[in-house]
């Protein structure tokens, strides 16, 4: 039989595509396909799991299935391009590089070689993986000829819900919260300014939260001079990065989640605030309004009175509030762990990796 | 229209939003890449079909809700344009200038370059396998023409390789210096002055209108307040918070807002009339395609685009005026030629100047849209 083996540039627990490749691998055990994770750096969490990528020569056997999980540049691709095997991708998109110019002009020229690198493997590629419609629509526009959605394989199951301060909850502000690495492409910015608004129309005692990594050093100091200079310092509050525990408590804790980000290849976090019954409001960019569909409001524009406007709207209505939440718990079904299993088994199978018989 | 894969390659601008997916027109359920209009980013479907229509109606009440509460504040005044403004300037003043061409980032990108293009040949034959390092010597020892022979022109051409990237380096800082400095960076195109007798003549002309209008540079005439008094459906956009304070205490509906941003956010279709006033004219020629285009999606078919424009021999007489005026990224233009732009942006535009005015150096033209098909110019 086959063996399937995944490339993925950097592996983290705590991160989308790194449970979504720990997520595969558990599925293709059950299945009794062989399987490695192969990586560019290996990181201490996942010693024993990965092997670094260089040393696949080694442990190849004919036949074999390469899956590159793409979402930037990597000199994986370049190791990939060169291999006979059977190269598959599964792409989480590639953030455009015009959302780094000025603010980090090094990850611009990186992810420009990304799409370059992704480009070039579209004629050597046997089937191309996207996480949503969205991202398969730039995959057939860069060539890809035989493309399919697999949705991430999110497993709530990877939160640990932990006891809340009572006194977090006492304070009685109410919470905004987003989720994402502090980027531009995320537009924080926009969030700060709608939050601002709100603040002053409608409910002086809020707070916002951003949680997420400062991908981008520039743009996070841009932001806390924002902050400032709005003299917002009390309510709005950038948090590094948090653990698994913490960030379950910033989502148990929140009122809402609001996001204006311009660029999401899917956004695992609108699943993880559906998991938490947070109400969600969302710019429509990208693939958010595919990944989100009616489990939430989509906005049209950030403008600022329209966010806060939408905010309040959401809040109000208890009956609106309701209804969210029962139609996040349906969404949340439909893209649940055992439908996105279900969905690579029958990938699996049509490749005749399952039982054995490749078509 | 597919979108373009190079579009994709370069995406947004530094500083320049993305035009979200409107919420009307999101394809749910389609597998296919989405066919959309030109302005707008490709339209995603949705991971499973058969949802379309109750998503669509779920989504389209909740923002009927939220449009009435924009609305709501507006009228109430809660959200007063220098409001507006000191959001939108707690970020943009900290936007990083210069974009893609920080020196700063490419030389640290440079030499790191420069040291991964060394490569070192003295291959490593330590072993813990007895006999094994002996091995590699004489493998090492034995191979050594050969990978001295390689290594060489492969140095060589990787340092000519940073000598041709530093040297296009130097071309390219030697065309930025050329350019002294971006004319849009100096200031706002200054906003000409609408006469009186124009101001009547349209104000005249747009008082019945059937539809919703939009005056552009609202502050430049008091067109938006005569059309308000009349009772049209109009609102007016500025860039001057101050003046758009005053108007919107006066009871007039005032966003703060360029003309093109503005234009570029609104609907296909859904306004009757674009009036162009103030500073358009004076904009880079690039910049006034973008207006014309995005006016001419916006208005609906038979619905009207009305350009208060200056002659070129149009002369202004305060040192002020005059230094901005010479500073502008554009110039004063002949109506033959607004007319020609028109036609050439926007073939489905019907287009007449109005001599009435003319002797002022002050022109109206006045183009209808006769279709939203391009190229069905009459």
């Amino acid at each position: 039989m086959s063996a399937l083996h995944q490339f993925v540039p950097s592996l983290l627990n705590s991160d989308a595509i790194g449970s979504h490749v720990l997520e595969i691998k558990k599925t293709l055990d059950t299945f009794g396909i062989q399987n490695e994770v192969f990586v560019n750096s290996e990181k201490d969490d996942h010693v024993g799991i990965a092997h670094p990528f260089l040393s696949y020569p080694k442990m190849r056997s004919d036949g074999d299935i390469l899956l590159y999980h793409v979402a930037g540049a990597s000199a994986m691709a370049d190791f990939l391009s060169s291999r006979k095997e059977i190269i598959w991708i599964d792409y989480h998109n590639i953030t455009p590089s015009a959302f780094f110019d000025g603010w980090d002009n090094r990850t611009s020229a990186s992810q420009h070689i990304g799409r370059i690198q992704l480009e070039r493997l579209s004629g050597m590629t046997q089937l191309a993986l996207a996480d949503s419609h969205f991202n398969e629509s730039e995959l057939i526009d860069l060539g890809f000829s035989t493309t399919q959605v697999l949705p991430i394989l999110f497993n709530p199951d990877n939160f640990e819900d932990a006891a809340i301060d009572p006194t977090i909850l006492s304070q009685k502000k109410q919470r905004w919260l987003f989720v994402g690495r502090i980027t531009p492409g995320k537009a924080q910015h926009n969030l700060i300014r709608s939050f601002a608004a709100y603040k002053q129309l409608y409910n002086p005692n809020c707070e916002l939260y951003l949680v997420g990594k400062p991908a981008t050093p520039k743009y996070f100091d841009s932001l806390t001079a924002m902050v400032d200079d709005l003299g917002l310092n009390d309510a709005v509050f950038l948090t590094k990065g948090v653990s698994a525990q913490e960030l379950s408590i910033y989502y148990q804790t929140a009122d809402i989640f609001v996001s204006l980000s311009e660029h999401e290849g899917f956004c695992v976090p609108l699943l993880e605030a559906m998991h938490y019954r947070l109400p969600i409001l969302a710019l429509a960019s990208s693939a958010v309004p595919e990944t989100l569909a009616d489990a939430g409001v989509l906005l049209e524009s950030s403008d600022p009175l329209r966010v806060a406007a939408a905010v309040d709207v959401v809040l109000r209505d208890q009956e609106l509030l309701e209804d969210l939440r029962r139609r996040a718990k349906d969404r949340l079904t439909k893209l649940s762990l055992e439908s996105a299993r279900t969905a690579l088994r029958d990938l699996l199978t049509s490749y005749g990796l399952v039982d054995g018989v490749r078509p | 229209m597919t979108k373009d894969p190079k579009d994709q390659l370069n995406g947004p601008g530094k500083g320049e939003s993305v035009p979200p997916i409107r919420i009307d027109e999101i394809g749910f359920g389609s597998a296919s890449p989405s066919v959309q209009s030109d302005s707008f980013e490709p339209i995603p479907s949705t991971l499973e079909e058969n949802s379309n229509e109750s998503i669509g109606s779920f989504q389209g009440s909740i923002q009927e809700k939220i449009a009435q509460e924009v609305e709501r504040k507006r009228r109430e005044g809660a959200f007063p344009p220098s409001f507006e403004r000191r959001l939108k300037d707690s970020f943009e003043r900290l936007i990083p200038q210069g974009g893609g061409t920080s020196r700063e980032d490419f030389w640290s990108l440079f030499r790191s370059t420069d040291r991964a293009a060394f490569m070192d040949i003295d291959v490593p034959i330590a072993s813990n396998t007895p006999g094994v390092s002996k091995v590699k010597k004489f493998i090492r020892s034995l191979t050594a023409w050969y990978l001295n022979y390689l290594l060489q022109q492969i140095t060589n051409f990787t340092a000519n390789l940073m000598q041709l990237i530093a040297a296009f380096d130097l071309r390219i800082k030697s065309l930025e210096d050329r350019i002294p400095f971006p004319s849009e960076s100096i200031g706002r195109s200054p906003a000409m002055p609408v006469s009186e007798k124009t101001a009547k003549f349209v104000s005249d002309l747009l008082a019945n209108s059937p539809g919703r209008l939009i005056i552009t540079c609202c502050t430049a005439s008091n067109i938006l307040s005569s059309l308000t008094e009349s009772g049209a459906d109009v609102y007016g956009v500025d860039t001057d918070e101050t003046v758009l304070d005053q108007l919107q205490q006066s009871g007039l509906d005032v966003r703060l807002s360029s003309t093109l941003d503005e234009l570029e956010n609104v609907r296909d279709g859904s306004l009757y009339c674009v009036l162009l006033q103030g500073s358009y004219e004076l904009e880079s020629l690039g910049k006034i395609r973008r207006i014309l285009k995005s006016a001419a999606r916006a208005v609906e078919v038979g619905g009207k685009i009305v350009l208060i424009t200056h002659l070129p021999d149009f002369k202004l007489n305060d040192k002020e005026s005059k230094i901005a005026i010479d500073l502008a990224p554009g110039h004063l233009l002949h109506t033959e030629t607004w007319e020609e732009l028109l036609s050439c942006v926007t073939p489905k535009l019907l287009t007449k100047s109005e001599q009435s005015v003319k002797n002022l150096s002050e022109c109206v033209i006045i183009a209808e849209k006769v279709s939203d098909q391009q190229g069905s110019a009459s």
